[in-house]
């Protein structure tokens, strides 16, 4: 890499949704495919990315600096920052995947799906509509052919929406 | 419906995290849902069914069963080939009756083209045995995500091998396994989750698992024997989850 012979760290101006500017090392973004080839084929040094907004854009960001300080010794203490990570309302968690989906930060992105899963993992039907704020837009018809065919499906956990 | 703005290929990622019983509930939930819902065929096969219907339980009637048996899961993975094939996921449960070698099995699976990449995804076998050299062929089993073995008795090298071809393997569960006095799990970069269960009647020295990506071990040993268990986990870092459960410690 060029920055390495000049000695000097590039850097590199990420926009968010809200022209907000994030000011960051370019080395941070190479876990990212995407800007990894945008820095790389195109040697931009600012990118415009409208369609994150900058609150997801920040807890990105921050991922990727704990992400590049992980070593054996902070392992532990990392483990706990993952956990922390995704422990965000659901809409915000939903925020971060999409945007994780689109700049291509894979290990990320598998971490974030599964959180996602998780909460929708041994859950009724009706909690996980809860959960995930989703009308249901099948006919009452359909509806009510669901609950007589597999009646488990509605039953139980209705309170268990905590997370 | 906050999940709208999710591509269906990411909303499908997510769906694919999930179980059999929690994919009914994604797929009830609503249209989009139900559309991107992955979809699953499941077989299961219980030999004690067989084995019930023998009168006098005499050898020769009991191999003629077990064969029968057998026979029945070709003829059903042939008759749903089609089905299975189109599935997302694909599930096979097998549980037998006694301790047989399954040779017999893994040549099932490999006549239907389990070997593939759009086959077997999760697979539990029950109460058999397995030999080291039904695993040296050259076939992988590159989709299987998890497999379950539960009373099986296979060597730790048998295990080791069988690993070896699962490169996708995200659960693994063993329980009450005969013979299995040593566990080494080469690297296993996919996996997720491991579970190791044995009780009073089982015993087990050694266990080294190197998966970088190990989030959860149970570990459930109720044996009384003195026998220290020397564990190498040392390779798992990303473990967030240690269950222990032993009488002595």
């Amino acid at each position: 890499m060029a920055s390495s012979t000049t000695g000097e760290k590039k850097i590199l101006t990420l926009k968010g949704g809200d022209n907000e500017e994030f000011i960051l090392e370019e080395s941070l973004v190479l876990q990212s495919e995407l800007l990894k080839n945008m820095v790389k084929e195109e040697r931009v040094s600012s990118i415009p990315l409208p369609s994150i907004k900058s609150k997801t854009l920040v807890k990105i960001i921050e991922y990727l600096k704990k992400h590049a300080e992980l070593t054996p010794s902070n392992k532990e203490e990392f483990k706990n920052f993952e956990k922390e990570f995704v422990n965000v309302v659901l809409e915000e968690l939903l925020d971060i995947t999409v945007a994780v989906n689109y700049l291509k930060i894979n290990g990320l992105l598998e971490f974030c799906c599964q959180a996602v899963a998780d909460r929708i993992k041994d859950k009724s039907v009706e909690a996980v509509r809860k959960i995930f704020r989703i009308e249901s837009d099948f006919t009452p018809e359909e509806e009510s052919e669901f609950r007589k065919e597999t009646p488990e499906a509605f039953e139980g956990d209705l309170d268990d929406t905590t997370n | 419906d906050p999940t709208l703005q999710l591509p269906d290929h990411l909303l499908r990622s997510i769906f694919s995290y999930l179980k059999c019983q929690d994919l009914i509930h994604v797929s009830l939930v609503s249209k989009n849902w139900h559309r991107n819902t992955p979809s699953y065929f499941a077989l299961d096969f219980d030999e004690s069914l067989f084995f019930e219907n023998i009168p006098n339980k005499s050898l020769p009637d009991v191999q003629k069963s077990h064969s029968n048996f057998l026979d029945w899961i070709h003829s059903s993975l042939e008759t749903c080939k089609i089905r299975l094939s189109k599935a997302e996921k694909r599930i096979l449960r097998i549980q037998f009756n006694h301790s047989e070698n399954i040779y017999d099995l893994m040549r099932l699976i490999d006549e239907n083209n389990f070997h593939e990449s759009t086959c077997l995804t999760i697979l539990h076998l029950t109460r058999c045995a397995l030999e080291e050299q039904i695993f040296y062929s050259e076939e992988k089993f590159d989709s299987l995500q998890e497999l379950k073995l539960d009373g099986v008795e296979l060597s730790g090298e048998t295990l080791s091998k069988f690993i070896s071809k699962c490169p996708s393997i995200r659960e693994l569960s063993l329980v009450n396994c005969n013979l299995l006095w040593r566990i080494v799990l080469p690297k296993l970069d996919s996996l997720k989750k491991l579970c190791v269960k044995l009780n009073t009647y089982h015993y087990i020295t050694n266990i080294q698992v190197i998966a970088p990506s190990l989030q959860v071990f149970h570990f459930v040993y109720s044996s009384l024997k003195q026998d220290a268990v020397n564990m190498d986990i040392r390779a798992c870092r990303m473990l967030r989850e240690f269950h222990l459960d032993c009488l002595k410690f």
